[in-house]
């Protein structure tokens, strides 16, 4: 897809009507399709086209200063709007969270309050994993994904992320051995980290 | 199967321990540019580990840059597009400036006589124009009369409120 925008904002930040006329109607898909992946699954969609407005709103205001940010030799424009979008639809939940709402109109399961429980964590030393393997192990544990929707996410092939992934493992897992080593040496460790589920 | 799941478990709780170090060494977030540059692949090795590390360590920033690397175009409602059509009105900039010395002093009052003003509308301005002066004369004349008879009334009444006095006194 060719970004009609990208090498001649010109006409549209001088104020063009006919300008900005044609960029609304070629971006609103993009922008609007940014704002609604964050505000569907959130159960937010009828919000959709508020805050779709609201992000062209920002756009030409104060003299198109936002727009004027955009730098076609960095990013194409499409890409650029679907980032500001899906920020500003971030915006919108985080606002609608902290937002008031009436105690008696929470469901009484939210209010219940779990057994407070200590998140088991250690530090690793800079270095020791690249942003790239933390971002692996990130996209694959937590996110859950499958090594090819890593790998598409990352750009990469599947390969690539398998290595990086595996490499990642053995260095977290060394580090917590050599860690858990030292700890029974000095007498100090109690065999309970996660050092120790690696050696098991 | 079940060993291998034990494994994964085993490695995704190492996993959950170990980054809580990236969490804290995240860092403040890129700007918008440069998350389109990483997702557009134009980022150099540096800028882009820094991207990578902020979202290792933030799950709003791995939020949104999941969101925005997934978003696809979709059709937008007509109503939202002619709403932010909306948003910058009035006539090009290029036409305003088309009129000549004459229009460029009406400007500030308004489109309406920057574009009456232009060549073809001379004729419907001229005729316009000469309404407007003949109808000012007759609202002058009308206009001056009234206003003498409102000030010979206004002048008798202050004159009713105010006391007796000489012109010395009010030195």
């Amino acid at each position: 897809m060719t970004d009609d925008f990208d090498d001649d904002l010109g006409p549209l930040l001088s104020g063009g009507k006919a300008a900005w006329n044609r960029f609304v109607a070629r971006y609103a898909p993009v922008i609007y399709a940014g704002v609604r992946r964050k505000l569907v699954p959130a159960g937010r969609a009828d919000d959709a086209e508020d805050v779709a407005q609201d992000v062209f709103l920002r756009l030409c205001q104060r003299d198109f200063r936002l727009l004027r940010n955009y730098d076609s030799a960095r990013a194409r424009l499409s890409t650029w709007l679907t980032v500001v979008a899906t920020s500003a639809a971030i915006d919108h939940l985080r606002r609608q969270k902290s937002g008031h709402q009436p105690l008696e109109s929470v469901p009484e399961a939210r209010l219940a309050v779990d057994p407070p429980k200590e998140p088991v964590r250690v530090t690793i030393p800079p270095g020791l994993l690249s942003p790239r393997q933390a971002l692996v192990l990130e996209l694959l544990y937590r996110r859950e994904m499958e090594v090819a929707e890593a790998a598409a996410f990352l750009g990469v092939e599947a390969q690539t992320v398998r290595s990086m992934h595996h490499k990642a493992l053995t260095r977290l897992r060394a580090h917590f051995v050599d860690q858990d080593s030292a700890e029974s040496a000095s007498g100090q460790g109690d065999g309970g980290g996660p050092g120790h589920v690696q050696q098991s | 199967m079940a060993r291998e799941n034990k494994e994964n478990q085993r490695d995704s709780d190492l996993w959950s321990a170990a980054r809580a170090s990236w969490r804290d060494a995240g860092g403040a977030a890129p700007d918008a540019l440069t998350l389109a540059a990483y997702l557009d692949g134009r980022l150099e090795a540096a800028e882009q580990a820094r991207v990578e590390a902020w979202m290792a360590g933030s799950d709003e920033a791995l939020d949104l840059m999941l969101a925005a690397r997934s978003a696809a175009s979709e059709p937008a409602p007509a109503a939202l597009v002619a709403r932010a059509q909306g948003l910058i009105g009035g006539t090009e900039p290029a036409k305003r400036r088309v009129g000549g010395p004459v229009a460029r002093l009406l400007a500030p009052f308004g489109d309406w006589f920057a574009g009456a003003l232009q060549p073809a509308g001379w004729a419907a301005s001229a005729a316009a124009l000469l309404l407007l002066a003949a109808g000012s004369f007759e609202l002058g004349q009308f206009g001056t009369q009234e206003v003498a008879a409102m000030q010979s009334l206004v002048g008798q009444e202050i004159a009713a409120t105010l006391p007796q006095t000489s012109d010395d006194s009010l030195l």
